[in-house]
């Protein structure tokens, strides 16, 4: 082979394994365990309103979709009411769960999106969020999709008027 | 300027391969951690062996048409891809190799082979983005209609079934969360996939036997998988069945089933040639 026909291909197959090799060595398992992470953002801003967590629920019976839930045990105040926190990491296929949630215990359920509060699942938000998260990623900006489904059963105050903004201070 | 004997195929074809193992190499580097090489290598890399057949076929009709020299703008549009590549995601890969697979599409100078095999490298590289992209929109209508559709099903046999969206309850009060991965959707995307690239790559033009088998497949995928979703929507044994034990064998293989005959139906009798040696008689190559 002539030289002229390797050093095209060279370049093309050096710049290969260099870019696979980084796609190989950044793989990370995906995290299947509804539980996120970023849990204790929400211990902090659900606390300041008088809610402490109490455990974990699972909404499936696999890790897809797990839900933190609290209680309201503010001073000198009794309320059997719990509230469920589920992170939505996809689209909108885990919204009937939480909404089932609410129902049977005549709550609320509202979604949150970086802070904001939506009454119904943003779904084309949420999905340009993440397409803006993925460009920062790309970007080395890291980003995180604050995304949530909080639904209440039985609620003893309007959890909508929690300062959800500060989540993302958080 | 670059002068080289190489040819665009040889080139295209290169860097159509990093492209495509960039697109699967996370995937395929995250199921090696998780079951082991051996394991992984026997359940084909976490792959959906479709896609990479299509790949496949892709790659052999683009290097079996007749060898045109490369030029230097196809040799920047391949270092620009390799180069593009180097951005850590699998989503950019996918469209890197659209990228490519368009330049030799909208290229009419090319041989037809190559063409078609740039057309099938087109819908490898998109199914992916375009998959996820419709189904992060659409996930609760979709997911909805499958719901729907399999507790229509569920209650020919059963009374007191339910759904709500894509939640399914079933006679004993059993509930099926359908979630993205299970949506017929899904699955529909793969079967099309090998319609269109078996069919392009053997067919010069599509026939109206073959739009009736594509049309067939698009029917006959999500009524398996809603027959599925209902014996799921039974009872938490029938799930495990169905969902991870031998009976998601055989509904994989009744995909498969359907999607080959249907393909088979297709193009059997339509005025099938080989673009290689309709490129080699224009070519004047033996």
């Amino acid at each position: 082979m002539r030289m002229r026909n390797v050093l095209p291909m060279l370049t093309i197959v050096i710049l290969a394994l260099l870019s696979i090799s980084l796609k190989v060595t950044t793989a990370r398992m995906p995290d299947t365990n509804g539980a996120f992470e970023n849990h204790r953002a929400i211990d902090i801003v659900l606390g300041q309103a008088g809610f402490v967590p109490v455990g974990w629920h699972r909404l499936t019976n696999a890790d897809a979709y797990i839900a933190r839930v609290y209680h309201d045990i503010r001073v000198n105040f009794h309320c059997a009411g719990e509230v469920f926190v589920a992170a939505m990491p996809r689209n909108a296929e885990g919204v009937v769960l939480v909404e089932a949630l609410a129902e049977q215990g005549q709550g609320d359920v509202f979604y949150l999106l970086n802070g904001e509060v939506r009454d119904v699942f943003p779904t084309l938000s949420a999905f340009m969020e993440r397409v803006r998260t993925a460009f920062g990623n790309i970007l080395g900006r890291a980003r995180t999709t604050i995304h949530f489904a909080i639904a209440s059963t039985h609620p003893c105050q309007d959890l909508r008027t929690v300062p959800w903004k500060q989540l993302e201070d958080a | 300027m670059i002068r080289s004997d190489l040819s665009i195929q040889t080139i295209f074809a290169v860097t159509a391969v990093i492209g495509f193992l960039n697109a699967v190499a996370r995937p395929v580097a995250v199921t090696i951690e998780k079951e082991g090489a051996l394991s992984a290598l026997l359940s084909g890399l976490g792959m959906n062996p479709i896609l990479a057949a299509s790949f496949v076929l892709a790659i052999i009709l683009v290097l079996h048409s007749a060898p045109r020299p490369v030029r230097q703008h196809h040799f920047v549009l391949a270092l620009a891809v390799s180069v593009g590549l180097f951005i850590p995601s699998a989503t950019v890969a996918w469209l890197m190799l659209g990228a490519l697979a368009a330049a030799i599409l909208l290229d009419k100078s090319l041989p037809e082979n190559m063409r078609a095999g740039g057309a099938i490298m087109m819908a490898v590289a998109m199914r992916d983005p375009l998959s996820r992209a419709l189904l992060d929109l659409f996930a609760e209508p979709l997911l909805a209609f499958d719901g729907r559709v399999a507790a229509i099903w569920l209650s020919t046999f059963y009374d007191q079934v339910g759904h709500r969206g894509n939640l399914i309850i079933g006679p004993d009060g059993h509930r099926l969360l359908i979630l993205t991965g299970c949506s017929s959707f899904a699955n529909l995307s793969y079967s099309l996939l090998a319609w269109f690239a078996v069919s392009r790559a053997f067919l010069s033009s599509f026939t109206r036997r073959v739009w009736i088998a594509g049309a067939g497949i698009s029917v006959l995928v999500p009524v398996l998988n809603h027959l599925r979703l209902a014996r799921m929507g039974l009872d938490a044994e029938a799930y495990v069945f169905f969902h991870s034990g031998e009976g998601r064998y055989w509904f994989e293989a009744g995909i498969v089933l359907i999607t080959c005959t249907l393909i088979l139906w297709g193009t059997r009798h339509a005025n099938a040639q080989c673009p290689a040696d309709a490129d080699h008689r224009h070519s004047g190559a033996a």
